[in-house]
């Protein structure tokens, strides 16, 4: 039994439980639908050469979110048997919220990295270590920002990596609950949606060779600069970071200097 | 809250225009698991509905005679070794409401040769 099977007997028996006790024909209607579509979404990612497990995880994404209306399924159904209708509805934007609460919450923690990271050297003074620590943490909310808009426009995938690592600095902030937790919860939504994405098949589109040549960069850099705050120190970490800022200027201005002409 | 009579929620539309759109390039019933991948595919990087939030839609929508569907003949699935599937499609009423919703919202349709009949 694969991760994606054993994802599709958990969907049954949330199928079974919030079913319990309505009509047999309403209950075996939602149980036949969801056993077509659970067959259907693994037929797919069996067609696409998805991973099992990233099919897996966009059933049970596609269970978790749809609990509450399957709640309220339940609930319309309960008081139509009991001959109260009951019309529920919501407002748009509440549906919309709902559905991408963690983009929200992503674009928060980027929002706070920027602006933590801006503030420690302020705070704490400016030495190199809290620069280039305040820096390191600037630049992954930049990423978590920046990986939104690549997951819009570009690829799914490629933005939700982007996401998680650019939330990464939340966790070790343990004994502030709520960071470490937001973090996790970014880290682990983008995870889902990145195996969703992975699950049908999506490729996305692919960077250009300049763009890809400055994620180079940027990637060189953030390498460098972690180098230099967590193990080098701070001279060796100048001139580790140095050579990697450097040629970065030289192909940003290079590029500017061609698109110029 | 309650919604007004006639008006369509965002998903609703949704909905519609990819039960259109199916209908335009193949046949004109089709399954949820087809219809949440439509909706995915052409919103962009969205995620497939959740079970829930779409089947409650799909029924809605049914109760409200914009879609229809039945199950399909058993002998099908059978011969194609999968379950059942319950087949859905776009009535007229369906079309004239999602023709009204644009024309009200101000906004064309988003997918291809939609017209009211």
């Amino acid at each position: 039994m694969s991760a994606a099977d054993r994802v599709a007997a958990l969907v049954f028996w949330w199928v079974a439980t919030y079913s319990r006790r309505l009509p047999v024909e309403v209950a075996e209607r939602r149980r036949a639908e969801l056993v077509s579509d659970l067959w259907e979404q693994r037929a797919y990612g069996r067609a696409v050469g998805a991973p099992t497990l990233a099919v897996a995880l966009s059933i049970l994404r596609r269970m978790a979110a749809g609990m509450p209306a399957d709640l309220r399924w339940r609930q319309r159904q309960l008081a139509a048997a009991r001959g109260r209708p009951l019309v529920l509805g919501g407002r748009p934007v509440l549906r919309t919220l709902a559905r991408n609460w963690w983009l929200v919450l992503a674009g928060l923690v980027g929002i706070f990295e920027v602006a933590f990271g801006v503030a420690i050297p302020l705070e704490e003074g400016a030495n190199f270590d809290t620069v280039g620590g305040g820096a390191l943490i600037a630049a992954a909310g930049l990423l978590v920002l920046a990986g939104t808009a690549v997951r819009r426009r570009r690829s799914r995938v490629a933005g939700d990596i982007m996401i998680a690592v650019g939330a990464l600095p939340m966790i070790p902030w343990l004994w502030i609950i709520p960071l470490p937790l937001a973090g996790l919860t970014v880290i682990v939504a983008s995870a889902f949606d990145s195996a969703e994405a992975r699950s049908l098949g999506e490729r996305g589109t692919p960077l250009p060779a300049a763009e890809r040549l400055v994620l180079a960069g940027v990637v060189i850099v953030a390498a460098a600069l972690v180098a230099a705050v967590l193990i080098a120190g701070p001279m060796p970490g100048t001139l580790i970071i140095a050579p990697a800022l450097l040629g970065l200027v030289v192909y940003l201005g290079l590029r500017q200097r061609r698109r110029a002409a | 809250m309650r919604r007004k009579p006639g008006t369509l929620l965002p998903l609703e539309v949704d909905i519609l225009e990819a039960g259109l759109e199916l209908r335009q390039t193949g046949g004109a019933r089709f399954h949820g698991f087809q219809l949440a991948k439509a909706i995915a595919d052409h919103a962009g990087p969205r995620p497939l509905t959740a079970h829930g939030t779409l089947y409650k839609a799909l029924q809605r929508l049914e109760e409200a005679g914009l879609l229809t569907s039945q199950w399909e003949d058993p002998g099908i699935a059978a011969a194609e070794g999968r379950p059942r599937r319950r087949l859905y499609e776009v009535t007229g009423t369906g079309e004239r409401a999602l023709a009204g919703w644009h024309l009200k919202n101000g906004q064309t349709p988003t997918r291809p040769r939609l017209e009211p009949t």
